[in-house]
This record gives C-alpha cells, structure tokens and sequence, in this order.
C-alpha cells in the first residue's frame, strides 16, 4: 500500500505530457532539425546565413499553408536530399546506424547472463 | 645560431633514437649490453627530448622566423603565453610533446617497483620501440626543427580562434591522457608475452591506467569547457567527430579502469582487460589521426594533413594486428577460470562494461557512417545530436541502473531483495524529491523523470558507500574515490538532463537602447564600442542584466578581428549564477543600425562542471590512494 500513489502519478504524467504544441514551437522544433547548408555543424536555428534564413521563412509560410512536419521535411529531402535532416530518417541505408547498437548491447546482455547461470 | 640550434635539436631526436633501439634489445633476447642500466638509459631517452622541446619553445619565444614552423605558425606581436602555445598549436610541435610525454612515462616506469627485473625490462622495451617509431617519424615526415633560407620579416600567426589560455593546457592535459595508455598497452604485451596477467599485474597497472584516465577526463572536460565559452554555440558537446574521437577512448577506458579493479580483487576477467587495453591505445591513436588528418569535417581541423595521416594509420595498424595475435597466441594461457554467483558484483561490471561498449558503438557509427555512406552509396547523411540522444538514452539508463546495483552487490554472491530492503531509506526519499521538483518544475516527461530519479538515488548511495557516518565525525572510506566519482557522473546527468529540458535562448536584432527579455531576465542594451588591440581589432557590446528589478552584472560580447591570419572570431559573455549561466553572443553585424545577439540560459552549468570535477578527483584519489598498497605488494 505504501506505494500506491505510484500508478496514480504515472497516469497524470502521461496526461499530461499530450499539451498542444503553438505553431512557434513546431517552427522553431523545425529550425532544429534542418541543417544549415553552408556552415559546419549547425543547424539553420542557430545560423543567420541567407540561406538558412530563407529556409526559415519558406517552413514558416508552410506551416501557415496547414502543412504537417512530415510533409515539410519531406519537401526538404526531396529538394536537397537526408543530408539537409540533422537526423538521418530510419530507411534501408541507416538500418545498421539505428538498430546495431541495441543489437550488439542485447546480444553481449544474453551472453554474459547466460554464461553465469550456467556456471553459477 | 640558428643553423646550430638546428643540428642541435636533431642530434638530441637521433640520440633518443639510438636510446630506444637498445631499450628495445630485451624483446629480442640480446642481454649482453650492461653499460648502463635501463632507468639511466630512460633518462637519457627523456632528457634528449626534453631539452629539444624547451629548443623549440625557445625558438618560439624569441620568433626564430629561420625556422619553417616558427615562421608559418607564430607572429612577433604575439603574447607570450601564444607563442608558447603555437608550440603544441600545430602538427610537428604537438607530435613532439606526444613523444616527450611518451618518453616521460617510460623514464617514470623505469623508476617505478615493479615485479621483476624481466617484467620492467620488457616492459620497456615496448615501450621504447614505440618512441623509436614515433621518433623516427619525427625526424623523417615531420621535422620541427627545419629551417629555410629566406629571411622572413614575420610569422604568419596562429589561428585566433586558439589563442585561448584553457587551449593553451588542453593539448597537454589530453596527451597525457592518451599517451598515458601508452604505457598500460606496453603492460598488456608484457603480460601477454610473460603469460604474467593476474592480481599482481593489475596492482601495478592501476596506478596509471587511473593516472591516464583522470588526465584524459580533465582533457577532454577542458575542451568541453572551451567549446562552450569560445564556439558561442550554446552548448557544452556538439559530438563533433573530433570531440567523439576523445570520448571513444574514455568510453574504452572507464570500461578498462574497471576490470583493472575486478582483476587485482577476484583474478578474473584476464582476456577482456587485455582486449581493452588494446583497444583503448589503438582508439587514442586513431583519436590523434581523426585530428590530424582532416578526413572528418570539424571544428578542429586546424592542423590537417593527410599524408601524415597515413602514418599513423600504418602505425595503427601494425600495433594492432601484432597486438591481436599476440592476443590470440596467448589468451589461453592467461585465463584462469572463473567461478562467481550471477548476482555478484562481477556481472554488475561487466554488464556495465557492455553497456559502455555500446555506447562506444553508437559513437563509432554516428561518428563513421556518414563517411562510409558517403564512399560506398555516394549518398550524404548527416547524424546530429539527436541521434545520439536517441541511442544512448536507454543504454544510460540501463547503466545507471547496474551503477547504483554493483556497488551494494558483494564480490561472491547477494540477495537481490535484501539489497533492496537495505537500500528502502534511499529509495523513498528520492522517490519524493523526485516527485516534488518534477511537480515544481512542471516536468512531464518519463524518461527524463527515470533518468533524475536514478541518478538521484546514484548520488545518494554512492556518498553512503564511501563515507561512514558515525554519531560524531564521518570516516572516510578506502573506497572514497569510487564513491565520488560515481556521485559525481551522478550529479553529472542530473545536470544534463535538467540543463537539455530548462535551456532557453532567443536571438534579437537588437539596437542601442533597447531592452530585451528572456525568461525573467531583462537585458538593457547600453552601449556598443570599437577598439583597437595589440594582435586584433574588436566591436564589444555592453549589456546590463536584470532580474525583477535586482541588477545582476555587465554583459560585453565581443566580435574579433585578426589581422594574421585574417578571420573573425565571436566571444561570448557570460554571467555565472549558481542555478544558471546567462549567455550572449554576438553575431558579426550585416548591417548598421541593428546588431543581432544570440540570448542563452543555460541552468545547471555550474552544477555539470562540479559533476566532472566530482569524477576527475574521484581517479585522482584512486590512483594515489592505491599508490601505497602497490609498494607493498610489488615488494612481496
């Protein structure tokens, strides 16, 4: 009984984790995930080369046209390719990049476990 | 003078080249050489070295522009803390303080106990044809000490954006991290090759590979601490490649530095020590080739170079598949069998050290897969800071997770549910405060709730490990710097968690007079001024900051313009609460009536340093504290 309250905060945390994103965050979410195409490293959020401002305010009026983040970054990708993407998109090409380390550490996991029991 | 100083410097390299070829006759049997013994011949290696360094900073200070590297990298109008700087500012001069620092640890081991004349002197000789390696790369690829006929006025200078005092130590501080694994790779052939690997060669590896780890920490927590002043970007870690170039070989380390330990208490776990010796050299070289060789686009490649590069690579390569059969040839004979319960305190660190492989593989393929999708599919990606986020995320809490387990489990065998009975007090309060500031801070999301939950009850346990309180005055613990180095990556991702979720910033074109608001902070822009110096011009801005009213301090971001080299560089002005760091950069003008500045708040900084110092201390006082137990036991 000492731990009931446990399950009641979980539920509120989940709740309340669904708040409505404003068009300002889902823009600037969107500067965040779109690489700048003329500097090193940084995204167009923190850049205020031409390009990167242009970028901005192209996402900006697309939001305001009711486009989705998706439909957004898929017209960037479709323009400039994943390398404008900060992340790369989960394909056939980053399979290994996305899914070989919880592979390797699951794989190392089961051998050391087992390998104990079999000796303890 | 400068013609003399010239041979002087390379006949000083040549002599330390001849020293280490007899330091190595031990790896081939040849013992009939008993002129000097193997500490003077350390000595000589060392002081050779040493002194043609101190010719190089002298060359440096007095602007000896005869010579290549002081004309393309120095400049008369420098300060002197840079030009003593531009010696490690640059390929040759940095190779060379590799060598010194390698040479220094050789003639240090030479003088250290150690558990036979054999085990020293072969120990040695590894080491001693590595310096033979790097030394005559030196002399052949890259000379510091060639000189040109011309007489040239001045020096080119040193790229502004180094001229930094914390880069002037950094370069050191890590090489000796990296090259202090130099000499835990020279322990491992040696162990290998004498089939000697057991307690009494961990009691004498653990003081370096400490030793080693803290420098390499320090190292990199320095250059992490430059990024976050000097780039102006806003953050502490870009995983830039060069910056995951330094952590791949921490990651291998701390992994290391913990079986080192398993090793010198229960004799076990031989194989995986050696393999990450091994690894965590071949990681720190390739690190010096990743920054040197500019195949990684980055903030760092200041001192590119391929073809060097190839060297290394070579070198890399020989180091490690001679190690790895050598590794091969004798695995079998160094393992003893283990025999430990499943909830001991082994698996707690080797599920631990596969967990810190893991994230090394995240690293590597985050840090290499936009290469390899480049040459194979010719298709560009990029992997930014989010992937890793993504990645490491569940390692680290699966990690966290066994950090707070290990330490309670006891070396043979444990009760799950009595640890967990034991540790009730711990689990509840920090559930609560957990619970509290999540509700305070309107913190909502669950991984980042699990992550300060953990790492709370980490601090908390770790602290009651290492310290004993009785009812009038705490006993310090032999285990002291385990427990404050745990508590301190502890309150490390504490901060980090907090400072990713509560970091705000906004960017205001800005004009004089103005006033700007972030949070509840008001910036007032006063004043903005143009100023002359000795080696750059600069705009400054003025800012007062203000909270409710509470005036807080003066901002004065800066734009620098260098002449030699010609390039720009922003410094950011920063304001150090104790909760928050508040931040302004400025960007350089495009235009004359406004002036864009970036705001930043960045809580928890000050917390996230103390964390890293917390760790740094926490290898320094195991490496010493060990110190005295080695003597003894090297002596039995």
């Amino acid at each position: 009984m000492k731990f009931s309250f446990v399950p009641i905060l979980v539920c509120t945390y989940i709740l309340l984790c669904f708040s409505a994103l404003t068009e300002e965050t889902r823009a600037i979410n969107l500067f965040k995930e779109v690489r700048c195409l003329v500097c090193q490293g940084q995204t167009i959020h923190e850049s205020n080369a031409e390009i990167a401002e242009d970028l901005k305010t192209l996402i900006r009026e697309k939001i305001d046209e009711g486009e989705t983040d998706k439909e957004i970054k898929g017209f960037l990708v479709e323009k400039y390719g994943d390398w404008i993407l900060m992340t790369p998109p989960v394909k056939e090409l980053t399979y290994v990049l996305w899914f070989a380390p919880i592979i390797i550490m699951a794989i190392g996991l089961i051998v050391i476990f087992r390998r104990k029991i079999a000796k303890a | 003078m400068s013609l003399a100083l010239h041979y002087i410097a390379n006949l000083l390299l040549i002599l330390c080249l001849v020293t280490s070829m007899i330091q190595s006759r031990f790896l081939f049997n040849i013992q009939n050489y008993n002129l000097f013994s193997i500490s003077q011949i350390s000595a000589i290696q060392f002081l050779s070295i040493l002194v043609s360094f101190f010719i190089l900073i002298f060359l440096f200070i007095t602007s000896d522009f005869n010579f290549d590297l002081v004309y393309f990298h120095s400049h008369s109008e420098k300060p002197l803390i840079y030009k003593l700087s531009g010696v490690w500012g640059n390929h040759e001069g940095s190779m060379l303080l590799w060598i010194l620092i390698l040479v220094l640890f050789n003639f240090l081991f030479s003088l250290s106990k150690s558990r036979s004349q054999k085990f020293k002197e072969i120990t040695v000789a590894v080491q001693s044809l590595m310096i033979f390696g790097f030394v005559l790369f030196l002399l052949l690829l890259s000379n510091p000490f060639n000189i040109n006929n011309e007489n040239f006025n001045d020096g080119l200078g040193l790229n502004p954006i180094l001229q930094d005092p914390l880069l002037a130590i950094h370069p050191p501080i890590l090489y000796i991290g990296y090259v202090g694994f130099s000499l835990i790779f020279s322990l491992s052939i040696t162990g290998l090759l004498t089939s000697e690997v057991d307690k009494k060669w961990a009691t004498i590896a653990k003081p370096w590979v400490f030793a080693a780890w803290s420098f390499l920490t320090a190292g990199i927590a320095l250059g992490s601490y430059w990024a976050y002043y000097e780039l102006g970007w806003g953050g502490y870690w870009f995983w830039d490649p060069v910056e995951n170039a330094s952590l791949m070989p921490w990651l291998s380390a701390t992994a290391l530095i913990h079986c080192v330990v398993v090793l010198q208490r229960r004799n076990t776990m031989q194989s995986w020590t050696m393999v990450l010796a091994i690894l965590t050299f071949s990681l720190s070289l390739a690190g010096t080739f990743l920054v040197r060789s500019g195949v990684l686009n980055s903030v760092h490649t200041f001192a590119s170079d391929p073809g060097r590069g190839l060297f290394i690579l070579i070198f890399l390569f020989i180091i490690l598949s001679s190690s790895f059969l050598l590794f091969a040839l004798k695995s079998e004979k160094i393992n003893k069998p283990s025999l430990h319960n499943i909830s001991s305190r082994n698996t707690g660190i080797m599920v631990n050290n596969w967990l810190l492989i893991s994230i090394l593989i995240v690293v590597f393929l985050g840090t290499m897969y936009p290469l390899a999708t480049d040459l194979l599919y010719n298709q560009s990606l990029t992997v930014g800071p989010q992937y890793y986020a993504i990645s490491i995320t569940p390692i680290i809490i699966l990690f966290l997770f066994f950090m707070i387990l290990s330490p309670q489990l006891s070396w043979r065998e444990s009760k799950l549910l009595k640890i967990l009975n034991e540790m009730r007090y711990i689990l509840i309060s920090c559930l609560t405060i957990t619970f509290l500031t999540t509700l305070y801070f309107d913190l909502f999301n669950f991984t980042e709730i699990l992550i300060i939950f953990l790492s709370l009850i980490l601090i908390i346990s770790s602290l009651s490990l290492g310290l004993n309180f009785k009812s009038t005055k705490v006993i310090v613990k032999s285990n002291f710097g385990q427990s404050i180095a745990h508590a301190g990556f502890g309150i490390f991702m504490l901060a980090v968690v907090s400072n990713a979720v509560y970091s705000q910033e906004k960017i205001y074109d800005a004009k004089v007079g103005s006033k700007l608001q972030l949070d509840e902070y008001i910036f007032d822009f006063k004043n903005i001024e143009q100023e002359e110096k000795d080696n750059f011009n600069s705009i400054r801005a003025y800012l007062s900051l203000s909270k409710n009213g509470k005036d807080l301090g003066e901002f004065s971001p800066e734009i620098r313009f260098y002449s030699d080299p010609p390039t720009i560089t922003s410094e950011t002005s920063i304001i150090h609460q104790f909760f928050s760091d508040v931040y302004v950069v400025m960007n350089v003008p495009q235009n004359q009536e406004s002036i864009s500045l970036r705001l930043h708040i960045k809580p928890f900084m000050n917390i996230l340093w103390l964390g890293v110092i917390m760790i740094i201390l926490g290898g320094i006082i195991t490496a010493i504290l060990n110190r005295k137990k080695y003597e003894e036991n090297a002596i039995n």
